[in-house]
């Protein structure tokens, strides 16, 4: 089930901490790219219990994120019917 | 009262602090890291920007290799206990604080060699007997970088660097000397770096921190709940959590990224050449009075911001004593838990006064504190 704004910002990037997903919230703010921050789905837990959605029309600056050391665990799209792996 | 202890604690701290610690404790509940919430996401995210800011103000670019400790011992305990197994060996200085003399004496209960290397007054660090010191299990070299009772910097860029020539880490304790002395880890061989938040930093008591630098591991101190991988009994490997167990001090580390910011607008270099310059008026009133020992250097600019010095032969404590009682004038007196250093200058039974001013502190209040010295001196001849 997607909840929050997950079902409007289709992109989702989960982390090992906490600290990386507030990283990722910092590089976004600068790309001006609208987030929020969720609870991470169960389905996809890592690590972190945080995890960040952005939307998916942007999923190009997950290699931003990378480029700024942001470490993560996964990168998603979210779909009605789950969470598939992005690519590019 | 005329505040010249800031050598213990910075106080008082820039009104930014105060008010960032009181928007912390009004405005941003939760608890970092617990629960997913907006309020525990609020008081993350404030500590994520101290953790920022301090590698601005440290030449580090990775916030997630800044630990968050109480104070600059827990920093200290954590890179020593965490880094040094037996059979492993340590070298340190002659002028140590109890911060790292004595997790260092347990140390060698366990087992940790350590060496000291010899110092005289004038003369701190003995570079030939630092070489001579180095052996093949030699993992670490652990100094201050300024002497809380002298005041007195240690040569630390070649320290670090020859401590590296011997493949061994170097850890540096800047409990005297962040926030008013440049130290870039980007450019130093410096590999651990250990900070209080409440002395040049100028945020709260109960703030400290550990930076680390790549590609060292530490076992931690404290095991415990970070809010990350909660369905395992192993601690996480990855920093900061794996050295960050158990709530953090938001409120508090909020306050020491408002001091950190103070700072870094205010300039380092100009916090520093204005409270030297007060040392150097209490340097020079001082040793106008007759009776007064000074102790270190005589070179301001070789000092951290402290002047340390007795009357007579009249005991340190008591002489801290009258100043406060007759002048309002408060000094730290005593041993300052750095009975190596005072061993080295020979005060081990008088101790010192030690004045440390800080760039709040006016001229007015040099002189005044001067002209107390001066009262007792004179009472005590
Ligand atoms: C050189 C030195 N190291 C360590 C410390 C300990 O700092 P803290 O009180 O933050 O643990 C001090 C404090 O006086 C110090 O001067």
């Amino acid at each position: 089930m997607l909840y929050g704004k997950l079902k409007e910002y289709r992109a989702l990037i989960t982390f090992p901490s906490l600290t990386e997903a507030l990283g990722a919230e910092k590089v976004l703010n600068r790309y001006n790219c609208p987030y929020a921050s969720i609870p991470t789905p169960r389905s996809l837990r890592s690590g972190c219990n945080t995890a960040v959605c952005f939307p998916l029309e942007r999923k190009a600056l997950v290699e931003d994120l990378i480029d700024d050391g942001v470490v993560l665990t996964g990168m998603y799209e979210a779909r009605e019917d789950g969470f598939f792996s992005l690519v590019w | 009262m005329i505040y010249l202890d800031n050598a213990a604690t910075t106080w008082p701290k820039p009104q930014q602090v105060v008010l960032a610690i009181e928007e912390a404790l009004v405005h941003k509940g939760g608890n970092a890291g617990r629960g997913g919430h907006g309020a525990a996401m609020q008081v993350a995210r404030l500590i994520y920007q101290t953790r920022e800011d301090l590698c601005t103000l440290f030449g580090m670019d990775d916030p997630t290799r800044v630990i968050f400790t109480q104070n600059a011992t827990h920093a200290l305990n954590q890179a020593l206990f965490g880094l040094l197994q037996q059979g492993d060996h340590v070298i340190t200085s002659s002028i140590e604080h109890n911060a790292v003399a004595r997790p260092l004496w347990a140390l060698q209960q366990r087992g940790v060699e350590v060496s000291e290397v010899p110092g005289i007054s004038g003369k701190e660090f003995d570079f030939d007997a630092y070489r001579k010191a180095f052996r093949p299990n030699t993992k670490l070299v652990v100094t201050l970088h300024a002497s809380n009772v002298t005041g007195t910097l240690l040569p630390i860029q070649e320290i670090g660097q020859i401590a590296h020539d011997y493949g061994a880490y170097y850890l540096l304790d800047a409990a005297q000397t962040a926030g008013v002395f440049p130290i870039d880890m980007g450019r130093l061989a410096v590999d651990l770096l250990a900070f209080p938040g409440h002395k040049g930093l100028l945020g709260p008591q109960g703030t400290g921190g550990l930076i680390v630098k790549p590609e060292i591991r530490l076992e931690p101190l404290i095991y415990g709940g970070t809010g990350s991988l909660s369905e395992e009994d192993r601690q996480p490997g990855f920093l900061p959590d794996a050295l960050e167990s158990g709530t953090l001090n938001g409120a508090g580390i909020a306050g020491l990224g408002a001091g950190v910011r103070y700072i870094l607008k205010e300039g380092v270099d100009k916090i520093r050449i204005r409270e030297q310059t007060l040392c150097q008026k209490l340097w020079n009133g001082l040793r106008e009075i007759p009776g007064v020992t000074l102790y270190g250097s005589d070179i301001v600019e070789q000092r951290s911001p402290i002047v340390a010095f007795n009357i007579g032969e009249l005991d340190s404590v008591v002489a801290s004593f009258i100043l406060e009682e007759k002048a309002g004038v408060i000094a730290r007196a005593g041993l300052h838990c750095a009975a190596h250093a005072h061993r080295m200058l020979g005060t081990l039974d008088q101790g010192v006064v030690r004045f440390s001013p800080s760039h709040f502190t006016s001229e007015e209040e040099i002189e005044r504190a001067l002209l107390a010295v001066r009262t007792v001196a004179e009472e005590l001849n």
